[in-house]
């Protein structure tokens, strides 16, 4: 077993003294950054050029009031604290309706057409009335960018508002009456109340629970993301040895067990040492925001170890793929039905956090290759699971991974010395039983 | 003890049998030389005693066990494919597989051998600085610096040039001399000849020599005369002669069974003056020739 700390020691100074894991320590963070300095400089790169808009208004009682709140607008909101513009200004002007409602249309679109006015509005004249009529009750925007929904947005808030007081008149009846008489309501998702240390009722708080769930449910994908950047890792790491012609000569000199178990171990070690750093960093910012203890220690060490567990379970498989073939193209098509059983608890996540105690929680929980994505998630979700189950999925996981790194070492003692067409998943099992 | 036993040593790959029926007994202490064309089953056989192969049939027995595992740190082994971690310096490579094989302390075998072929200002710069030729001398002493018992080097003289070769050479020389048994598998017949204790020659997947260099010859016989003449056309129709090599300077003959030489002698000087005649041990090199040459004319 010394032989596997050797191999050990060796991936892991090889990887983490390497240019690539600098960039990858450094560009997550660096990403980060730059995806919120990019948001700002695009949310800087608004088109802000005037919307002039015309109001065909068959109601007659509604221009005013839309060019108000247009006037109000331009002078208050669209510029930021600098005084620089952000939003466009919306320049509204009324047209006289005319009988024949499609000549007009056809008339304004074609001013659309040419660059006179960016857009036009056709408001029905039912609409202001209390009493509904299909024909007339229609507001209708016209414009060649159907994307731009900032006008639209603005005019249904403003429209509304006007419309239905106007509505409320109209009826005769008392609009603040009706609007406390139709008011919402909210139902707050609570969990249980308890008793603190000075014997004072205490309610749960809505932010904790979503927090307690939220904050492991990002480190459960933060786990998958490592394993998904550690098994090819470990494809890749093999599939180089074997085209370095190191292979054999490590072959002749440690035993494929102890060979796979020492790189496994390696990468794992090198994404954990990633993830670490990343979980502290993390924490450090946390504390600095006051918001430290909202970090679940006890599941960010099950996390942890369900991780590397994970991690060597999908690295043995990945590195068996590497160990059979002889150029990473041809390792694609093997990859694929590993990739699907990587994503299997992704498809499912969301009926099992619905119902954490479901039987399909339970068994997916159970099945090897998801075991550490659901316990994890499960784990996460009020009101937990039964302590046993995690703790039963530990030995569950350390045999099929026991099983899959041994594997691996026979395919990578055979698949060592082929050379030409890569192998189908049939020639690897064979290689698996016979040895 | 031997080093090596194999008996009724017989692996196939698909329909091609790679080794068939081979026993060979490779003595501790001395130096064994693979001979044998491409292709012929050597590299084979190497990969059966380090298991990394696994025979079909038959039995190996290295330093008297039926080890299950490749990984015997008793074995120092230098595969015909090589390759070392390109992005490690050289000392830490050779660290690295010295440890491998349970080797733990290997700083001043290490400095040893570097200095013994001439490489010890390169032991901190990394491996994919080093030339083609600096490249093989490390993957020998990753071969070597555990100290193994049984070295195996499958080609080590490949890609080298004469200087190096006879560093090389002296160093394989060096490992007999503090008691290793060597195995090595060449292309290079002068180097058998002047290493090797016994020879063993394998000629598509069977056993065809195996024994001392003089053995062989004798088992080959003094069957071949040199000549000189100065009409080497009358050597054509010549009775009692197998094979006929005309160098220009001077001619080779090989005799066919109890076929006298004093005979041919008379013969031939009855014909035209001779001024050279000496009868000589075939070469290494004609032996293996004899033996693989019709047919790799043939094909």
């Amino acid at each position: 077993m010394n032989k596997v700390l050797v191999v050990f020691k060796r991936e892991y100074l090889a990887q983490v003294r390497s240019k690539s894991f600098l960039i990858t320590l450094v560009m997550m963070p660096l990403l980060m950054a730059g995806s919120i300095i990019v948001q700002k400089l695009v949310g800087e790169g608004v088109d802000t050029k005037e919307r002039r808009i015309a109001v065909v208004d068959r109601t007659g009682v509604l221009f005013d009031a839309i060019k108000q709140s247009a006037d109000e607008r331009n002078a208050t909101a669209i510029t930021n604290k600098e005084g620089r513009h952000i939003r466009p200004p919306f320049i509204v002007t009324s047209v006289a309706p005319k009988v024949d409602i499609a000549a007009q249309q056809l008339e304004l679109s074609q001013r659309v057409r040419n660059k006179d006015i960016s857009a036009f509005v056709d408001i029905g004249t039912n609409v202001t009335r209390s009493e509904p009529d299909a024909d007339a009750d229609f507001v209708r925007y016209y414009s060649d960018s159907p994307t731009d929904r900032e006008f639209i947005r603005w005019l249904n808030v403003v429209l509304s508002q006007r419309v239905i007081a106007m509505r409320f008149d109209e009826a005769k009846l008392p609009a603040g009456v009706v609007q406390g008489a139709i008011r919402p309501i909210d139902i707050a998702n609570l969990g249980l109340v308890s008793v603190d240390a000075e014997g004072k009722v205490k309610e749960a708080e809505e932010a904790d629970r979503l927090t307690a769930f939220i904050v492991p449910y990002g480190f459960s994908m933060l786990m998958f993301m490592s394993v998904l950047v550690s098994g090819p890792q470990m494809m890749q790491n093999i599939v180089e040895e074997k085209m370095q012609r190191i292979a054999e000569v490590l072959v002749g000199s440690i035993p494929p067990f102890q060979l796979m178990l020492g790189k496994l171990l390696g990468v794992t070690a090198v994404s954990l040492t990633l993830i670490s750093l990343y979980l502290a960093g993390g924490y450090f910012v946390a504390q600095k925001m006051g918001k430290a203890d909202l970090v679940p220690m006890s599941q960010v060490v099950w996390m942890l170890l369900y991780g590397a567990i994970a991690m060597i379970m999908f690295g043995s498989i990945f590195g068996a793929i590497g160990a059979a073939v002889s150029e990473i193209k041809d390792a694609q098509s093997l990859v694929m039905p590993v990739t699907i059983l990587l994503v299997l608890p992704i498809f499912v996540i969301v009926p099992v956090i619905q119902a954490p105690n479901g039987p399909l929680a339970f068994w997916m929980s159970f099945f090897p290759p998801a075991t550490p994505m659901m316990m994890v998630t499960r784990m996460a979700v009020p009101p937990g699971i039964p302590m046993w189950q995690p703790i039963a999925g530990i030995p569950l996981m350390l045999l099929f991974a026991t099983f899959c790194v041994f594997a691996a070492g026979r395919v990578f003692r055979v698949g060592l010395l082929m050379q030409g067409k890569p192998p189908k998943i049939g020639d690897i099992a064979k290689w698996v039983l016979r040895g | 003890m031997n080093a090596v036993e194999m008996s009724g040593v017989t692996k196939s790959f698909g329909a091609v049998t790679a080794v068939r029926d081979l026993s060979l007994v490779v003595p501790t202490g001395s130096v064994y030389g693979f001979i044998g064309p491409n292709g012929s089953g050597k590299t084979t056989t190497i990969r059966m005693i380090m298991r990394i192969f696994y025979p079909d049939s038959g039995d190996i027995r290295v330093f008297g066990e039926t080890h299950s595992q490749a990984a015997t740190d008793r074995i120092g082994y230098l595969p015909e494919e090589r390759g070392l971690y390109k992005k490690m310096k050289v000392q830490d490579v050779l660290t690295f597989y010295a440890k491998l094989k349970g080797f733990n302390q290997p700083g001043a075998e290490i400095d040893a051998w570097l200095a013994r072929l001439g490489l010890s200002d390169w032991a901190n710069k990394r491996v994919e600085t080093l030339s083609k030729g600096m490249a093989q001398k490390i993957q020998f002493v990753a071969a070597v610096v555990s100290r193994p018992e049984l070295v195996i080097l499958d080609e080590p003289f490949s890609g080298l040039d004469p200087v190096n070769l006879d560093v090389l050479r002296d160093a394989i020389v060096s490992l007999k001399r503090d008691g290793s048994t060597v195995i090595f598998s060449t292309h290079d017949m002068s180097a058998a000849e002047k290493m090797c204790d016994q020879i063993f020659m394998i000629y598509r997947g069977e056993k065809v020599l195996d024994g001392t260099l003089a053995s062989i010859q004798d088992t080959y016989g003094a069957d071949t005369i040199r000549l000189r003449l100065e009409d080497a056309g009358c050597l054509s129709s010549l009775q009692g002669v197998d094979h006929v090599k005309d160098f220009g300077a001077y001619q080779e003959i090989r005799l066919g069974d109890g076929v006298d030489a004093q005979r041919i002698l008379s013969t031939i000087a009855a014909r035209t003056r001779v001024s050279l005649f000496e009868v000589a041990r075939p070469s290494l090199h004609d032996i293996f020739v004899r033996i693989a040459g019709t047919e790799a004319q043939a094909s």
